[in-house]
């Protein structure tokens, strides 16, 4: 080690900084993707809804769509009542999109009870379409793109890891 | 004039006949099982997106939203496709260098295999010579990469394969019923960062990560005894071996380099002879004098971040995932005229050249 120049050393502390961490970055950019498509099937879902398109993909595979976010939102309510939830998958994002944001754990839950009664009220409307206002389809997409664009960062931001390893 | 979207779609067509084009080549192996399954889910995401791409050209207004809808599944469907290519060359790189490292490659299959029976796993290993060591997830609980630095040699490989037994770890963590914290360890860690006020979600992001690697270096202890203290003691090195958070902020933080070998020699004191961690313990002094020599770094509140529960927590949550076989690997090291157990015969001879007992 003594005839080591500086910037070696820096490079061996990346190393070790990065050593065996390599497949908790891929199993979280697996995870994140995961997410980022789920929660895009849901927006996807609502714009056919806005678009009178229905027919062409099938009611019952967009209400589908729109159940399975309500999953994710309530997993992200219940990590809003305690900070020392452990699921690993969605503290990040909920982290994230709260920073996004910029509310506190009492504030968030709102937005988050407001997504989910929105995503109700259209999987239980005869007419979809017209299940919501302007504004609160507005309202609501905004919303999802947040959550969607924070789980498609996490991915971007361990792809930065990964670029780190192969460079 | 075609669409952004439809020169991205065509693109991915491209990509993905190029892949065909290649798997089909016999050159390389690669195998149904792993292409297969990430094949058909990428060609699902692709058949979906044509059928948005028609229906967006049937809709005339007010398409903005959906057009961005589109463009993020085309995003991760590249990501996808990335993936798959990625896999390949994997494939293509540990074919080119089986050449020159066949007994480098079967030491590492002959130590998973050794690992594979007490954990009660059974995976594909693919060893690749990369520049540092690490586990990469080609098919969970079913394939895996091994990321070996250059310069391991058949030479060198003993003081390297102990470290097989902290990636093994990790993969363990695939075969768990899910990624959530134990309730135990989690209790702990709510114990201890709750002592701190305003840096409570620190100290607990931190422990979060800092419970899997300690849970991985818990397995490879319990594996691999006095030898894995010497390879990690031999391959940890930093700058500040106490440091508690990087200074940047990363996605995944490691615990101190004096935790990590804190936590290992207490598992050797309590679950190997005295004489095997007497042994470790000289082993390893080199290392214990370099954390002396740098204990200007460790801060006071360097041991309110963790505490002996914590890290209790974490060894019993690893005992619950399987039974160590410490006994049959301590009988072989401390009588070594004695028939040595089949199971453990390669960790046997990696303990006796690393602590040179044989």
């Amino acid at each position: 080690m003594g005839d080591q120049g500086p910037s070696q050393a820096i490079s061996e502390m990346e190393g070790n900084i990065l050593l065996m961490s390599l497949w908790r970055v891929q199993r979280e950019k697996e995870t994140y993707t995961d997410l980022s498509r789920s929660l895009n099937q849901t927006l996807k879902a609502i714009s056919i809804i806005r678009l009178n398109a229905i027919d062409r993909y099938g009611w019952d595979r967009l209400q589908q769509q729109l159940e399975d976010t309500q999953d994710i939102i309530d997993r992200l309510l219940e990590i809003s009542h305690d900070p020392y939830y452990t699921d690993e998958e969605l503290q990040p994002l909920y982290s994230g999109v709260k920073d996004a944001w910029l509310d506190s754990d009492d504030t968030i839950r709102p937005h988050l009870d407001q997504i989910n009664t929105h995503l109700q009220d259209l999987q239980e409307s005869s007419q979809p379409s017209q299940a919501l206002s302007d504004t609160e389809f507005d309202i609501l997409k905004d919303k999802l793109e947040d959550i969607r664009d924070v789980a498609n960062e996490t991915v971007e931001e361990n792809k930065q890891a990964l670029r780190g390893n192969f460079a | 004039m075609p669409n952004t979207v439809d020169q991205e779609f065509s693109d991915l067509e491209h990509r993905r006949d190029y892949i065909s084009t290649r798997l089909a080549d016999d050159g390389v192996p690669t195998p149904d099982n792993v292409f297969n399954p990430l094949l058909a889910d990428f060609d699902d995401l692709l058949d979906e997106i044509q059928y948005d791409i028609e229906t967006l050209s049937e809709l005339s207004d007010n398409t903005d939203d959906f057009y961005e809808e589109i463009c993020n599944d085309l995003w991760d469907a590249h990501s996808k496709l990335q993936k798959i290519e990625k896999i390949i060359s994997y494939y293509e790189l540990h074919t080119t260098q089986v050449t020159d490292s066949t007994a480098v490659f079967d030491n590492v299959r002959t130590v998973v295999d050794e690992l594979c029976h007490p954990l009660g796993i059974d995976f594909d290993i693919i060893p690749i010579h990369w520049n540092q060591t690490a586990l990469v997830r080609i098919v969970p609980t079913a394939v895996y990469g091994l990321w070996l630095p250059r310069n391991v040699s058949t030479e060198s490989f003993t003081e390297f394969a102990p470290l097989i037994g902290h990636e093994i770890g990790h993969v363990t963590m695939d075969y768990r019923d899910s990624y959530t914290l134990p309730d135990a360890v989690n209790q702990e860690r709510r114990r201890i960062a709750g002592e701190f006020d305003n840096r409570e979600q620190t100290v607990a992001d931190a422990l979060r990560d800092w419970y899997e690697e300690l849970y991985c270096d818990t397995v490879g202890t319990l594996m691999f005894g006095p030898a894995y203290a010497v390879s990690l003691t031999r391959r940890l090195f930093s700058d500040n071996p106490y440091k508690l958070t990087p200074s940047i902020h990363r996605e995944h933080q490691h615990p101190p380099d004096a935790l990590r070998y804190h936590h290992v020699m207490n598992i050797l004191a309590d679950d190997y002879p005295d004489e095997l961690h007497c042994l470790a313990h000289e082993h390893t002094a080199t290392f214990r004098d370099h954390l002396n020599q740098l204990s200007s770094k460790r801060t006071p509140t360097y041991t309110d971040w963790w505490n002996d529960q914590f890290l209790n927590a974490i060894i019993d949550d690893a005992k619950q995932f399987f039974t160590p076989d410490t006994e049959q690997l301590s009988t072989a090291l401390t009588h070594p005229d004695t028939d040595i157990s089949e199971t453990v015969t390669k960790r046997t001879r990696i303990n006796q050249d690393l602590l040179k007992t044989d």
